[in-house]
């Protein structure tokens, strides 16, 4: 397995969390949180997408950072939520999506379709990823 | 805080528990709460008050039957507005908490809900904007971008993040998305011939990262997973459409570069 992390990729990663949680809106009191999860989504999908599929790998992070994100939710009675989406922007297929739509523009449907199944594979792995980790762990709180 | 007596609680009538019900669902659709959680909170408040509450939330109204007291009332909510607000989630979380504890009046709690509503953002409106650089400095720097191509991806994050602000106000969405897009895509072809070896389709993917619909394309899939087939069918169509809006007003300047290269 060719696992290399880098220090950039750990910055990069904490850097793209703490904006997406304030892009999100998160409370501040819950900034440090939601940086952590962008984190190990990051990295997480890094270090196990360079050795197995992406599917497998965006399941994985995404279970791990959804478990966390109710054991955090848990620990300070806030919704789960507040923690997860800034820690799950780094996973889901905005791109492959907007590839794909693009590539259709541009009459290449080919490559359009792979982009597009590649997508639904990487967020079907991340909403079962999270129904498992609310099974596992569930809320206490409805919200 | 002390838990409200009982005769307080048997006089709340149907109608003040629905109006609180509709103000909980509003705002809490309005800062990206699921249906389902929805659907589940208004029900779990409805029993806490000795009602039986029936719901269906979508992403653009929720209906509302509310039963006892020998009463039935019926109530729609439309929505027109949705974004994500963690910040008022949290707030509602609160609120909706003490509710279910019978530790606040409905009429309080309803002009609390209207307090949130009219929270200020947490964060100051500059640093939402470098924000808005930095997540595309990320997501370019993740997919392998280097040096310039990272000042650029700032830049595009930053101008992304002010044209939404200046064109996605309240029902424009889909409009301040195609025109974002557009202002976006001119900027990277601006960037791209001061810096010729930047990857212009990266740097505008990065630029747009904040507007993809990679987040409402998994909610819309996590819906149907939980069998909200229509909500999660309404989400889906919202990510199409915007990565439709966002694909032609890439597009259009992309077009309108490329005509005037041949014309010169």
């Amino acid at each position: 397995m060719n696992v290399s992390v880098t220090l950039f990729d750990i910055i990069i990663a904490a850097i793209g969390g703490a904006c997406f949680g304030i892009i999100f809106r998160i409370p501040p009191r819950y900034f440090l949180h939601a940086t952590i999860l962008a984190m190990i989504a990051r990295l997480g999908a890094s270090i196990i997408g360079s050795s197995t599929h992406i599917g497998f790998a965006t399941f994985v992070s995404t279970f791990a950072v959804g478990a966390i994100s109710h054991v955090f939710a848990r620990i300070t009675g806030k919704p789960a939520q507040a923690f997860l989406i800034p820690g799950v922007m780094f996973l889901v297929p905005g791109t492959s999506l907007y590839k794909a739509f693009s590539g259709a523009l541009s009459a290449d449907y080919q490559s359009a379709m792979a982009l597009l199944v590649q997508a639904i594979i990487v967020t079907a792995s991340i909403s079962f990823a999270l129904l498992l980790a609310n099974w596992v762990i569930p809320s206490k709180r409805t919200l | 805080m002390a838990d409200l007596n009982d005769t307080a609680i048997e006089r709340v009538s149907p109608r003040s528990l629905v109006d609180f019900l509709m103000a909980t669902c509003r705002v809490a659709i309005e800062c990206g709460c699921s249906s389902n959680r929805v659907e589940l909170l208004v029900t779990r408040l409805g029993e806490a008050w000795g009602f039986s509450v029936d719901a269906a939330a979508l992403p653009t109204a929720v209906f509302l039957s509310v039963r006892g007291r020998g009463q039935q009332i019926n109530e729609l909510v439309r929505l027109n507005k949705w974004s994500i607000d963690l910040n008022k989630l949290a707030l509602l979380n609160d609120l909706v908490d003490q509710v279910e504890k019978r530790e606040m009046a409905l009429d309080e709690a309803v002009l609390k809900l209207a307090a949130i509503n009219k929270q200020p953002p947490p964060y100051p409106l500059i640093l939402t904007i470098i924000a808005g650089g930095g997540s595309s400095l990320a997501l370019v720097a993740a997919s392998g971008g280097r040096h310039q191509e990272l000042v650029a991806a700032f830049i595009l994050g930053t101008v992304c993040q002010i044209s939404l602000g200046l064109f996605a106000e309240g029902n424009r969405k889909y409009l301040g998305d195609f025109f974002t897009a557009m202002m976006v895509a001119g900027c990277a072809a601006a960037l791209a011939i001061v810096w010729p070896t930047v990857n212009m389709p990266r740097l505008i993917i990065g630029g747009l990262i904040s507007l993809v619909p990679g987040l409402v394309f998994v909610n819309a899939l996590h819906e149907v997973a939980q069998k909200n087939l229509v909500s999660g069918a309404a989400r889906l169509l919202e990510a199409i459409v915007t990565a439709i809006t966002l694909t032609f007003g890439v597009a259009a300047v992309l077009g309108f570069a490329h005509y005037l290269q041949r014309w010169q």
